[in-house]
C-alpha cells in the first residue's frame, strides 16, 4: 500500500479547471496592517485592498467585481455585485514588469501581490522543486507541460532578482520536463523526497551542503501569472481531491469543493494544503490563499481518530522516519516538557513529513507533538536572547 | 457559470496533520498474533486435547478479567477490547504444562497481567514480556508444577531438552526432525508446536505485524553459538538445529522476543537484540540449572533492550 500511496507521479491531466465564481470571496491577510478599502466600498477585480507595510511582502487584491461586506484583521470579504454603472472603480490596468529590474521590480511585484522574500534569498544554487509537493497534488506534470510558457516567464523574473549563480529543475526521474537555463537533476517520485530537506540532500549529494534554496513550483506558477498578465495575482492553482483548478484567491474551500463535485457532511475534515501537513480547518468559509497547494476532503469514518493512547513501542515510526531520529521517544518527551532531551535526541532534524504519525498503530499525533516541541524550544530560545540582549544593555 | 451559495452547515472534525492513515491498529496487531497463533492451538489441542483446552481457556479468561479489574481499580478508561489481555493470556499458558493444576494457571496469569503490563500502566509500559514474568515466577516458586516431566505422567511423549540435561546427547539425538517439527515431544502445551509456531510466525512477518530482524537474530545467536559448540564436540554438545525445535525456542523467537513494548526499536539494534537472546539460550542451556533456560534468555534480553537502542544512526544532516 505505501508504495502506491506515496508516489508523486500522476501524469499530467491536461489543463486546468476553472474554479467556482464565487457568490463571496473571503481574502486571508497575514499581518496586512493597512487596509485600503471600507466597507461598502465597491471594488472591480484587480483593485488593491490590502497593503503590507513590509516591502517585500505582496499586498492583497479583489479577484472579484463586489462590494465590501467586512474587514476584519485576518480577512476581508467580498460579496459578488455587478458593478454599478456610475461608481464603479476603475478596471485596474496591466503593468509591463518584464521591462523592470532591480528595486523597480521589487517593489512591482509587490504591488502586484507577490511575495518577494522567498525569490530574493541569497543562496549559490536555486532549486525549483518540479515534484509534486505531497501525495495527491497532482499539478506538477501539467505545469510542466502546457503551463511551461508560464513558468518561464515567472523564471525570467526570477532570474533577474535571484542572486544565485545557479539554478536546478528537480524533477521527477524520467521526466522530459526541462525550464531554460536550469540543470535538470532527477528525482525518484515518492514522497517525502519531495520536501526541502530531501530535495537538497538528492540534488547536492550530501545532507550537510548549505548555499542551497528551494523554491516551489506552485510560487514560480504564481510568479508566471503575473509576469505574463502584468495583472496582480488573484488566482492560483489548487489541487481539489486530485483535479486542479485554477481557483481565486479567497474562494471559501467549501466552495471549491462543492464545485468540484465533492458533497460535505457533518463530520467530515478539510485539509487545506496536502494530507501529510496540511491544516484541518474549522472554517468552511476559510479562503483559498497563495499558497494553497491542495484542498482535500476526508469522508467521516476514513481513519480511525487520533488518540492518546501510550506509545507501545513498535517502532514503525523509528522505520520509516526519513530523518532517522526516533519519533516515539521524542514525542514522549515533548508530552513531558523535556525539551533538553529533545534536542539531544535531534527534534531539528525533523523534516515534518508525517510519516511517523502515519504508519502509527496506536495513532499517536507525533509530528503534532514535534512540531509543538520545536515552537516551544523556538519561544524559550528568544526568551534566552532577549534576556542575554537585556544583560548586555544593564552591562553597558 | 452559475454563482455558487454559500453552506454553513456541516461541522467540520479537525486533526492533527498527517491526516492520512495506513489502517494499521493495536488491535488489528492482536488480531494478526491470535490469527498466527491458532495453528499452535490446534496442535495443542491434538497432543494434549482437553486437557490443553482447559488450560488456554482459563488463562485467556483470567487475563481479561484481571486487566478489567486492574484498569478499574486504577481508574483509568478499560481496553481489554484491544485484545492484548487475550494474546498475553494465551502466551502465557502456551508455556505451561498441559497438567498444570488451576491454582497454577490463575495465579501465572495474574502475575503476567498485573507485573508484565499493569503494574507499568497502559499497554506500552512494561520493560519485560508478561508472559515470561508470569512463566519464571511460577517456575521459581512452583518448580515442580511448571514442569512438564512432573506433570505429564500419564504421556509417552519425552522431553527433548530433560533427555539432553541428564542423559547426554546420544539420548537427545533420537528425536527426528519430523517429530520435533510436529510436535511429538513433550514440552509446555503450546511452545512445543514447534512446525505450528513456526508457520504462525512466518506469518506474522509476511503480514508486517513483527519485522524479520528480531527472530532471525535470534535464530542466527542459537546456531551460531550452538554450531560452536557442536563444532567443537559434537559427543558433548547438542545440534544447534535441535536447540532451535526443542523447549521455547521458536515460540521465543516469533511471539516473545518481538513483544512490540519490550524490543528496541532500530534495525541493527532489533539485530543485535535477537543475537543476545539466542546466545543467552544457548548459555544457559549449557551451563544454567534449567534444561529450558528460554524465558531467562527474554527476561535477560528485555534488560538489553534499553542498551542496544542506543545503537541508532546519525540524524538526517549530521552524516
Ligand atoms: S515527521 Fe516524523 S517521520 Fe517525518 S521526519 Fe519528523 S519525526 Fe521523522
Ligand atoms: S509507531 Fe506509534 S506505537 Fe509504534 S513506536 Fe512509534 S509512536 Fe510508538
Amino acid at each position: 500500500m505505501s508504495n502506491t500511496i506515496f508516489s508523486l507521479t500522476y501524469g499530467d491531466k491536461g489543463s486546468f479547471q476553472d474554479g467556482p465564481v464565487p457568490a463571496e470571496i473571503r481574502v486571508p491577510l497575514a499581518g496586512h496592517d493597512t487596509k485600503t478599502v471600507k466597507k461598502k466600498a465597491e471594488v472591480a477585480p484587480g483593485t488593491l485592498i490590502a497593503d503590507h507595510k513590509n516591502a517585500k511582502t505582496g499586498n492583497m487584491h479583489a479577484g472579484i467585481a463586489g462590494v465590501v461586506t467586512e474587514v476584519t484583521a485576518d480577512c476581508i470579504v467580498i460579496a459578488a455585485q455587478e458593478p454599478s454603472a456610475e461608481a464603479a472603480p476603475a478596471s485596474v490596468d496591466a503593468v509591463d514588469v518584464s521591462a523592470l529590474s532591480g528595486d523597480a521590480l521589487t517593489t512591482a511585484l509587490k504591488a502586484l501581490g507577490v511575495d518577494v522574500r522567498p525569490l530574493i534569498k541569497k543562496c549559490d544554487t536555486l532549486i525549483i522543486n518540479g515534484l509534486n509537493p505531497e501525495p495527491g497534488i497532482t499539478f506538477a506534470e501539467a505545469l510542466l507541460g502546457q503551463y511551461k510558457s508560464t513558468l518561464e516567464a515567472g523564471l525570467a523574473l526570477l532570474k533577474k532578482l535571484s542572486p544565485a549563480g545557479k539554478m536546478v529543475l528537480a524533477c521527477a526521474e524520467g521526466s522530459a520536463a526541462s525550464l531554460s537555463g536550469c540543470t535538470n537533476a532527477p528525482i525518484k517520485p515518492v514522497y517525502p523526497n519531495s520536501l526541502t530537506e530531501m530535495v537538497i540532500a538528492k540534488v547536492s549529494g550530501s545532507e550537510k551542503s548549505s548555499g542551497y534554496r528551494v523554491l516551489p513550483l506552485h510560487t514560480l506558477f504564481n510568479l508566471g501569472l503575473v509576469a505574463e498578465t502584468g495583472l496582480p495575482l488573484t488566482k492560483t492553482v489548487v489541487s481539489v481531491q486530485g483535479v486542479s483548478y485554477l481557483v481565486t484567491i479567497g474562494t471559501p474551500a467549501s466552495a471549491v469543493l462543492q464545485h468540484a463535485g465533492h458533497a460535505i457532511a457533518d463530520g467530515d475534515s478539510i485539509i487545506i494544503g496536502g494530507p501529510m501537513r496540511g491544516l484541518a480547518t474549522a472554517d468552511l468559509l476559510r479562503g483559498v490563499d497563495k499558497d494553497t497547494e491542495g484542498l482535500f476532503l476526508i469522508k467521516k469514518g476514513t481513519f480511525a481518530p487520533v488518540t492518546n493512547h501510550q506509545c507501545i513501542s513498535c517502532g514503525e515510526c523509528v522505520l520509516h522516519c526519513p530523518s532517522r531520529i526516533m519519533p516515539n521517544l521524542i514525542s514522549r518527551y515533548v508530552e513531558f516538557n523535556d525539551y533538553d532531551s529533545c534536542v539531544k535526541e535531534s527534534i531539528d532534524a525533523c523534516m515534518e513529513c508525517g510519516l511517523c504519525a502515519f504508519y502509527c498503530p496506536a495513532r499517536r499525533p507525533m509530528m503534532q507533538l514535534i512540531r509543538l516541541g520545536k515552537h516551544q524550544i523556538a519561544l524559550k530560545e528568544a526568551q534566552v536572547s532577549a534576556c542575554a540582549l537585556q544583560g548586555e544593555e544593564g552591562a553597558a | 457559470m452559475s454563482i455558487e451559495a454559500l453552506p454553513t452547515a456541516p461541522f467540520l472534525a479537525v486533526g492533527a496533520a498527517p491526516h492520512y492513515h495506513c489502517g494499521t491498529s493495536i488491535k488489528g496487531m492482536m488480531r494478526n498474533i491470535l490469527i498466527a497463533l491458532a495453528p499452535a492451538v490446534i496442535g495443542a489441542l491434538y497432543w494434549y486435547g482437553m486437557e490443553a483446552a482447559r488450560v488456554m481457556a482459563l488463562a485467556v479468561a483470567t487475563a481479561v478479567v484481571v486487566e478489567t479489574l486492574a484498569t478499574k481499580a486504577m481508574h483509568r478508561e478499560v481496553m481489554v477490547d484491544d485484545m492484548h489481555a487475550v494474546v498475553s493470556g494465551l502466551l502465557f499458558s502456551f508455556l505451561l504444562p498441559a497438567g498444570a493444576p488451576w491454582w497454577l494457571v490463575i495465579t501465572g496469569t495474574a502475575v503476567t497481567m498485573l507485573m508484565g503490563k499493569m503494574l507499568f500502566g497502559e499497554l506500552g509500559g512494561s520493560p519485560v514480556v508478561g508472559p515470561a514474568v508470569g512463566w519464571a515466577f511460577c517456575r521459581v516458586s512452583w518448580p515442580l508444577f511448571v514442569d512438564p516431566n512432573a506433570m505429564m505422567l500419564n504421556t509417552e511423549m519425552v522431553n527433548p531438552l530433560t533427555q539432553l540435561k541428564y542423559f547426554g546427547v546420544a539420548q537427545a539425538s533420537q528425536f527426528g526432525l519430523p517429530a520435533l517439527l510436529s510436535g511429538n515431544q513433550l514440552g509446555a502445551l503450546g511452545a512445543a508446536q514447534v512446525g505450528a509456531l513456526l508457520i504462525g510466525g512466518i506469518y506474522l512477518v509476511v503480514r508486517g505485524t513483527i519485522r524479520w530482524q528480531i527472530p532471525a537474530g535470534f535464530v542466527i545467536g542459537v546456531l551460531g553459538l550452538g554450531g560452536l559448540y557442536y563444532a567443537m564436540d559434537p559427543t558433548m554438545y547438542a545440534n544447534p538445529v535441535f536447540h532451535l525445535l526443542t523447549g521455547s525456542t521458536m515460540l521465543a523467537a516469533f511471539f516473545l522476543m518481538t513483544d512490540s513494548t519490550s524490543s528496541p526499536n532500530g534495525c541493527v539494534s532489533r539485530l543485535v537484540y535477537g543475537l543476545v537472546g539466542g546466545l543467552l539460550v544457548v548459555l544457559i542451556r549449557t551451563y544454567g540449572k534449567y534444561p529450558d533456560g528460554v524465558m531467562f534468555a527474554v527476561l535477560l534480553a528485555n534488560m538489553v533492550s534499553p542498551l542496544v537502542d542506543m545503537i541508532k544512526p546519525k540524524p538526517f544532516g549530521a552524516r
